[in-house]
């Protein structure tokens, strides 16, 4: 059975553009203009992942009140925000407000399209036993590519895709320095430099708040950052 | 920090304006002035109307009072006349002239008119006598000061009185019958008188006198009961001198005079009608006086003593004194001593009609007017009086209403000064204020940096102030939306673009021909293209609100140096840098990745203008406080037109020409993070070699 995809966009050519390429992937896909109608049709049955737009045409906020009371309903459903908006200060709303990835539109479609595939590969990993291929260890840390879980002397840190991505490509060749523009190819997304700047400090600090004395992730000014293996 | 622009200087400042503004003020003593002069003509007509009133009513009064006029008034002729006044202080019969000083106003001097021998060789210095006279008590006083380089006595045992300097005194009665008294002493002291009768001298007990030398002369004082003095006086003063004891010079009256002693009925009468500060005659039919009353100088003395006042107010009073005609405290008075009157005035009133007649006084100090009106007695001309006044009461109310004026012209004056100073002064202020604000809120290179806070005040200034605020208000956001307007751009050509990209993007995904392929590909070209012009656009935007959320930190600054320009040479390898910075840490606290990006935004910058072969310098100076971070590149100079808003949004040098789209943000991010560390930024050109440095000042924490 086809995943049921919601998308919430009020641009009527993005939401057609998005659905006609989900559909082609197999998904079966029901594209709402508006929170009131997105939330009539939530009511009977939810989908099983949702891409929601921030803005929703006069409703400035309404993707973010549709993502709490989502996530109030469900503790598992995955939200994907995907907008226009880049600033900071809306991606951190989003992800606090439970949101799994916040996407912006910069993204290309193959990217979006591989994003959705990983967070419906990380549900179906959460259901089966850990694949010891599928593991990433690097001293205190451990990743677990299937899942998309991160654990820093096993506890586990909650990062984002975006976030589990640059992770990713840091810790897989210590030391090797790894410049803004490889970290955004391989978190499939498509930001300036101040945003990656951004998601390395938020990264951090995720570790930081299960290790206070983390300091794996250096900064190699000019060039970018690397992961060094703690001595 | 901007330079503040020196102090204007106003040729003419609102202060000045108003001050000179203040002077018309001055009209006001001007316009009192000619007030003044008008109530003068007043007071002067008010004057004379009153003087002849009371001319007019003594002459009424010694109408119906002939006898008062005396006796002689019939007598007419060539002969002088004089009036003998009451004395109102007792005299001492000693020869000395100290007791007469009252009276001097009324002395008479005998010189060279009245020589009676002896004319040819007449010296003054040889003889000349001062006759006063007066009468009290009964008596008449006479004081004769001679002047006489040689007094000569009476040798003892000489009879004859002409060898010696002697005094002669001819009393005449109505009747024609007269008498001559000889004064002659052989030494200072008592002077035996005697009598002519016949050929003989007989001694005259009567008759008093006192002959005492003095410096230059001698005098006789003497004493006569008014009994023997007839109606008729005269005397001569002989001289004698030489070994033969001759006649050298006689000095006196040609004739004897008529005289008038002064009657103490008439004097009780003028008495109590004399005018403040003035005199009243009564002459005869030939003008000759019969009593007077009064002194002009008295009326004067005491109004000008009047005057004195506070030391305050001297130096202003001083002042006016330059200005106003002050009444003369002393004046010369010509016809105290006569006896005799022949004005115009008085010649009319002798026959018969009022006259009035205003005067100077011989030494211009004081101005006099008389008032003169004939006396009737039963249809008879009989005399006249004569009022006189000096016109200084009025000249003391008009000097005193003038300083009045003056005085209270200068307090307002002074006080409408100080008010309008204050006022301008205020508003100069107010207006200077305004100015510095609206100076100080755009910077030199014309951007809105400050607001103005908008006045309260309800007048025109606090309306400007609010209407510059407004003004500036509206600027700034102009200028916001200016600089915004990357931001905003890019923001709504977002959602088209990626509706473009998306749809390529399944356009991909279908099947479709090659050749649509091809312009599928040139459309994501043109995409690309387009999305790399937007990130640039909200780059500026992005970083405005990084800085909002960027936590300071403390690094070292050459380190971040050092790893920025490893990293640029990886990135360009085709261009040379060439890197000094200090050896010792440079510890700095801030936001490093904003640095870094800073000094992308130059390099970048560098190495677009660089000419080829060059290497970029980049050079970091510890100058204690701050930190001086340059990058130099060889090549063409800034356009001068550019230098001021070199590092304002959307502003560019660059030819447009390359693929590159270049929309000025680069600098504009310089200076914000630059700004964002509390640093400047200047971009100049240097000449050797020919390029452009841009020098950013970063301050460093204190050590």
């Amino acid at each position: 059975m086809a995943r049921r995809i919601a998308i919430v966009e009020d641009e009527a050519a993005l939401r057609a553009n998005y659905s006609d390429a989900l559909q082609r992937q197999g998904y079966s896909v029901e594209a709402h203009a508006s929170r009131r109608e997105a939330l009539q049709a939530f009511a009977g049955r939810l989908p099983d992942l949702v891409l929601l737009d921030i803005g929703l045409d006069d409703d400035v906020d309404g993707g973010f009140e549709l993502c709490r009371e989502l996530r109030a309903r469900s503790a598992t459903l995955p939200i994907v925000f995907l907008t226009a908006r880049d600033s900071d200060f809306d991606s951190i709303s989003g992800l606090r407000l439970g949101a799994d990835d916040y996407l912006t539109k910069d993204i290309s479609l193959p990217h979006l399209l591989a994003r959705i595939a990983a967070l419906f590969r990380r549900m179906e990993a959460l259901r089966s036993p850990v694949q010891e291929e599928s593991l990433l260890e690097r001293g205190s840390l451990r990743l677990d590519v299937d899942r998309l879980a991160v654990h820093w002397h096993d506890r586990p840190v909650a990062l984002t895709l975006t976030e589990f991505w640059m992770v990713h490509a840091l810790a897989r060749y210590p030391g090797h320095v790894k410049g803004r523009e490889q970290l955004m190819r391989e978190a499939n997304v498509v930001v300036d430099d101040s945003t990656i700047t951004s998601h390395i400090k938020r990264i951090r600090r995720k570790f930081q708040e299960v290790d206070a004395g983390f300091s794996a992730i250096e900064t190699v000014y000019g060039m970018g950052y690397r992961w060094t293996e703690p001595a | 920090m901007r330079s503040r622009r020196p102090r204007r200087r106003f040729a003419f400042s609102l202060r000045t304006k108003l001050l000179a503004l203040s002077l018309a003020l001055l009209v006001i003593p001007w316009t009192g002035y000619q007030y003044v002069t008008q109530m003068e003509r007043f007071l002067r007509a008010a004057q004379e109307q009153a003087l002849l009133t009371t001319a007019r009513s003594i002459a009424r009064v010694l109408g119906q009072q002939p006898e008062l006029l005396g006796a002689h008034s019939a007598e007419g002729g060539e002969t002088g006349h004089l009036y003998v006044r009451v004395l109102s202080t007792p005299l001492q019969l000693d020869g000395y002239g100290e007791d007469w000083e009252p009276y001097r106003a009324h002395t008479r001097l005998y010189g060279e008119g009245h020589v009676l021998s002896g004319a040819a060789d007449y010296d003054p210095d040889t003889l000349s006598v001062q006759q006063t006279v007066g009468t009290r008590d009964g008596y008449f006083y006479a004081l004769f000061e001679v002047r006489d380089e040689r007094i000569v006595y009476r040798l003892p045992g000489e009879s004859r009185p002409e060898a010696s300097d002697h005094l002669r005194l001819r009393l005449g009665a109505t009747d024609g019958d007269e008498r001559e008294y000889l004064f002659t002493t052989a030494a200072p002291g008592w002077v035996t008188v005697h009598a002519r009768r016949g050929d003989g001298l007989v001694e005259e007990t009567r008759i008093k006198a006192e002959w005492q030398e003095t410096t230059g002369g001698y005098t006789i004082e003497l004493r006569i009961p008014l009994s023997l003095l007839g109606s008729h006086l005269g005397f001569s003063v002989v001289d004698v001198d030489g070994p033969r004891r001759q006649i050298r010079t006689a000095v006196g009256t040609r004739q004897p005079e008529t005289i008038t002693v002064a009657s103490p009925a008439m004097q009780a009468l003028l008495h109590g009608a004399e005018p403040d500060a003035g005199r009243v005659w009564v002459v005869d039919r030939e003008g000759r006086v019969l009593a007077s009353a009064g002194d002009l100088r008295t009326g004067a003395e005491l109004t000008a003593a009047g005057e004195r006042r506070s030391l305050g107010a001297g130096v202003l009073h001083l002042l006016y004194g330059l200005v106003l005609d002050r009444p003369a405290d002393a004046f010369e008075d010509e016809l105290s001593d006569v006896s005799q009157l022949d004005s115009g005035e008085v010649r009319q009133a002798l026959s018969g009609m009022p006259a009035t007649r205003w005067r100077r006084t011989p030494d211009g100090q004081a101005a006099v007017f008389s008032a003169a009106q004939p006396v009737h007695s039963e249809g008879h001309l009989r005399g006249a009086v004569v009022v006189e006044q000096t016109s200084h009461q009025i000249l003391l109310l008009q000097n005193r209403a003038l300083e009045h004026i003056f005085n209270s012209t200068l307090l307002v004056f002074l006080a409408a000064a100080v008010l309008l100073l204050l006022l301008a002064t205020r508003l100069a202020g107010r207006l200077r204020r305004l100015r510095d604000e609206a100076e100080q809120s755009i910077s030199a290179d014309g951007r809105v940096v400050g607001r103005i806070t908008p006045s309260t005040d309800g007048d025109e200034l606090g309306d400007l102030s609010r209407s510059f605020a407004a003004l500036l208000d509206r600027l700034g956001q102009y200028t916001r939306y200016l600089e915004s307007m990357a931001g905003k751009l890019s923001h709504e050509l977002r959602t088209p673009l990626i509706v473009v990209r998306s749809s390529l993007d399944n356009l991909e995904d279908t099947e479709v021909s090659d050749d649509a392929r091809v312009y599928s590909q040139r459309a994501r070209d043109g995409l690309a293209r387009l999305e790399d012009i937007l990130a640039r656009m909200s780059e500026a935007t992005r970083l405005e609100q990084a800085l909002q959320r960027s936590e300071h930190e403390r690094f070292d600054l050459t380190d971040l140096i050092r790893g920025c320009v490893a990293g640029y040479r990886g990135a360009y390898p085709e261009q040379n840098f060439a890197l000094n910075v200090p050896t010792a840490p440079l510890p700095m606290v801030g936001v490093p990745d904003l640095i870094a990006q800073m000094l992308d935004k130059l390099v970048s910058n560098a190495v677009d203008f660089a000419r080829a072969g060059t290497a970029i310098h980049i050079a970091v100076q510890d100058k204690a406080a701050q930190a001086s971070l340059r990058v130099a590149n060889e090549g063409p100079p800034l356009p001068d037109s550019m230098k001021h808003n070199l590092f304002d949004s959307m502003v560019s040098v660059r030819p447009a020409k390359g693929r590159e789209p270049h929309l000025g943000l680069g600098l504009y991010i310089v200076r914000l993070v630059a700004e964002f560390h509390g640093g400047r930024v200047r971009a100049q050109t240097v000449t050797s070699p020919p390029g452009v440095e841009f020098v950013i000042d970063l301050p460093l924490p204190q050590k």
